[in-house]
């Protein structure tokens, strides 16, 4: 084995601390500007810090699958997915494989590939239609108007109307897996955060209630002939 | 013919926070409860939700939530010795109707008065004397109640709110970060603070290094999840902003939606009437008894409701209005000063002062909340001395912004055309780096300023409206001015301050222009019969089976909003009534 030398150690040390640094951004998304090109190469390719190609799991569209713990990254803004990255490199968010990759990957990185994977307009795979009728109108009625026996408020008020989302904090549910909803649903439940405004809600909600918002939701990105904008959803009828 | 319901225990004249919070504690005592109210039905889900309620158009400018000024009026006058005139459109104060009144478009600032609040008249003429008190011409009184004795009621409404902040003193400790001027509580808050917005951290510097104690203001818009002591669940704030005049979509705040109704619907022996206008309270052959009273449904006939006891809980002006409608006590006369219903109608005395900042000290005032800031009470009520002064009384200061809605939110500093091009510059130049200051004080009664029913104008329904005789007294014109001098120290502090401005409160009482919502007195409280309506109570003296809940009830209104204050006198009524009226109803006192 060979005996680190002093600058060794140094450049370790060095290194480990650049890394505390780096995984470290607890003041949102940060500010660096994403280049979609160099984002791309990290999508397709990853980097030589030991980062695996997002595209392995999330696709190169970021059309992601659907097992459940892949979510689709296509559509959802650069802000919202930075600041993810950075709540997973802090341990905010919790998940093995995503600490580890964003904790490699530089803010400037985060910037990058999620540049890249905000500008897709990837389209949406056909939803997942073994459900009942009641089911999809439970999740369109708590989507919309929420439950006042549950105390659970509408989820577009924050989610926004047909769930596109709000940058920086709010992903678009428009469109995601029901699955993939539903197992956030869960860990949301099981945080037990009472500063986390998603776990009330989350925890208000039964089993049921939780497949019905997800299938309602994933319905939402195929009912749009196009993948949404802003100006698109100010023109369609109302959900 | 009036139609003739089934009898019942308890009707409760409009269903607000007064009326849903004593109701709710009387749940379980099995008594039959009747709650009436002239507005419609609504609830969180599905009537509260986004994007719908985030309509500033609707309800911060055309005032969706608020009495129909169309059907109901008031009408204004300054002086005794002029004609008063309807008021169309609201402006200086902003009554609620609706199922939940104006406990769903409140801000959720949370107080209590002072312990002095409760013996204002011996508190003054102790510190300042008789001869300083008599030269201020104030028709101040006790209340008849102690602060100890409201205490655990205090306490009982925060912890059903969930009230955020910091506790300055318990049980006499001072404790670090709250209010060291605050009346002692018997335990901290149940749930902490909110955030601090960067205009209450500039205010905080800036009062700090004049030697000031700023703290967080009590908000029931809470700042995490929280499960009240009846079970019932509140989400934490998500600072959107639209919080007063607007109802909370998330449950968040504190109103009889999240924190009454749930337990009241629930109840088999609670039913409850909307689009009901209640016209008078029916009496017996006596006149000591209430029997009942007499309202108009939602198709316009006209229905008779016996009840055993009876609750005003109107609105402060409005349970006075019924009170004299139903010929219930002695109308106050200013010429004589005798009667006492209608007597001691005061208000709050408010102004606020400005900070102008450059591009680079963002502000942000969109992230709002009803309650969020940072304030300083050493300025409030009697916390210093005013013997170098001729006033009595006195302001809080406290730096927030509710939020910062574009139809409303236009800070420009002096000299701003107040149109056209230049003042669209300023707008787009200062919206995001202007500081603000509240400076919120005390109303002092006096023989002239009163309530009774006017001449001339009525209502939809043909009888008179309420008529308001009002003018600020030059007593609180010196303290605001006092005290917004304070606020002009602190917003010149503020550090990055450019520039200040302060419009400190003039005569006369402009109604067109917001103040405040906190209309108080005209049904007061007291010992003694002859000067007052209600007893510590809130028991009419004149009808030992009627109530008359709120504000109404308060001899003079102290610096604080006053939602925590009634809401302690309410909580003490049902406590009455449920462990002692009930088993003998009659004269409390």
């Amino acid at each position: 084995m060979k005996i680190p030398t002093r600058a060794t150690i140094a450049a370790a040390l060095l290194a480990s601390i650049s890394a505390i640094v780096l995984a470290e951004n607890p003041a949102g998304p940060n500010s660096y500007r994403g280049d979609p090109e160099r984002g791309a190469k990290i999508a397709a390719w990853g980097t030589s810090n030991g980062v695996a190609s997002c595209s392995s799991c999330h696709g190169y569209d970021g059309v992601g699958n659907g097992t459940s713990v892949v979510p689709r990254l296509a559509g959802q803004t650069a802000d919202y997915l930075t600041q993810q990255l950075d709540k997973f490199a802090a341990h905010r968010r919790h998940n093995v494989y995503m600490t580890n990759f964003a904790q490699r990957l530089s803010p400037q990185e985060r910037a990058d590939v999620s540049a890249y994977y905000a500008a897709l307009r990837s389209s949406f795979p056909p939803p997942n239609d073994q459900f009942a009728p009641e089911l999809f109108e439970r999740g369109r009625q708590l989507a919309t108007v929420g439950d006042d026996k549950l105390t659970v408020p509408s989820c577009n008020n924050c989610h926004g109307p047909q769930g596109i989302g709000e940058s920086p904090d709010i992903p678009a549910l428009k469109g995601q897996y029901s699955n993939y909803i539903v197992y956030r649903l869960q860990q949301l439940a099981a945080g037990h955060n009472t500063a986390d405004l998603m776990f009330p809600i989350s925890a208000s909600l039964t089993p049921e209630d939780m497949n019905a918002v997800a299938v309602y939701f994933a319905s939402l990105g195929i009912s749009s002939p196009k993948p949404s904008n802003v100006q698109q959803i100010a023109n369609s009828p109302s959900h | 013919m009036a139609t003739v319901m089934k009898e019942v225990d308890i009707v409760f004249v409009g269903f607000g926070f007064g009326s849903s919070m004593v109701a709710k504690e009387l749940v379980g005592t099995g008594l039959k409860m009747v709650g009436l109210e002239r507005g419609f039905p609504r609830y969180t889900s599905p009537d509260f939700q986004s994007p719908e309620i985030h309509d500033e158009l609707r309800f911060a400018v055309r005032k969706a939530m608020m009495q129909d000024n169309v059907r109901e009026a008031i009408t204004l006058r300054h002086s005794p010795d002029q004609s008063a005139l309807p008021v169309r459109r609201w402006g200086a104060f902003l009554p609620g109707t609706g199922l939940g009144g104006s406990g769903v478009h409140w801000n959720g600032q949370t107080f209590r008065f002072q312990e002095w609040d409760f013996v204002w008249k011996s508190r003054m003429q102790d510190r300042y004397g008789k001869k300083f008190l008599d030269s201020l011409d104030l028709t101040i009184q006790d209340w008849g109640v102690t602060y100890q004795e409201l205490e655990p009621f205090f306490d009982r409404f925060e912890y059903l709110a969930g009230t955020s902040g910091k506790a300055g003193n318990i049980n006499g400790k001072i404790e670090p970060g709250g209010n060291p001027f605050e009346a002692a509580r018997s335990r901290e808050y149940p749930t902490p603070p909110l955030k601090e917005q960067y205009n209450g951290a500039l205010f905080r510097k800036a009062a700090t290094d004049l030697g000031y104690h700023p703290y967080p203001q009590p908000a029931s818009n809470l700042s995490v999840a929280y499960t009240n002591p009846d079970g019932l669940k509140l989400n934490a704030c998500v600072y959107c902003g639209f919080c007063e005049r607007f109802a909370c979509e998330h449950y968040a705040k504190a109103s009889p939606q999240t924190i009454a109704l749930p337990i009241l619907l629930r109840s088999p022996n609670f039913e409850l009437r909307t689009q009901c206008q209640v016209t008078q309270v029916n009496r017996d052959s006596s006149g000591k008894k209430a029997t009942g009273v007499t309202y108009y449904d939602a198709a316009g006939r006209e229905v008779f409701q016996p009840a055993s006891l009876v609750v005003l809980s109107m609105f402060p002006f409005n349970n006075v209005r019924m009170l004299l409608l139903s010929k219930i006590g002695d109308p106050y006369d200013p010429q004589t000063g005798k009667g006492a219903v209608g007597k001691n109608y005061t208000y709050q005395t408010v102004s606020d002062v400005w900070s102008y900042f450059d591009q680079d000290v963002n502000i942000n005032p969109f992230m709002g909340s009803g309650a969020i800031g940072t304030m300083i009470d050493d300025f409030g009520g009697d916390n210093f001395d005013h013997g170098p002064y001729s006033f009595i009384g006195g302001s809080y200061l406290l730096a927030a912004y509710t939020g910062g809605r574009p139809i409303e939110t236009h800070p420009v500093p002096p000299g701003t055309p107040k149109w056209g091009k230049g003042w669209k510059d300023a707008v787009i130049k200062h919206y995001n780096h202007t500081g603000h200051i509240l400076v919120h004080g005390s109303s002092m009664p006096t023989r002239r300023n009163y309530l009774d029913l006017d001449p001339t104008y009525r209502d939809a329904w043909g009888l008179p409206l309420l008529r308001m005789t009002f003018d600020f007294p030059e007593n609180d014109l010196r303290m605001n001015r006092f005290c917004s001098d304070r606020g002009l120290e602190i917003a010149r502090a503020m550090p990055g301050s450019k520039g200040v401005l302060a419009t400190p409160r003039q005569r006369p009482f402009d109604v067109t222009q917001y103040q405040s919502t906190h209309n108080s007195g005209g049904a007061i409280m007291g010992t003694d019969p002859s000067t007052s309506v209600v007893n510590k109570y809130l028991q009419s003296w004149d009808v030992p089976n009627l109530f008359v809940l709120g504000a109404s009830a308060f001899p003079h209104n102290g610096t604080y909003n006053y939602t925590g204050t009634l809401m302690a006198l309410n909580l003490h009524t049902a406590d009455v009534i449920r462990n002692r009226y009930l088993k003998s109803p009659g004269p409390l006192v």
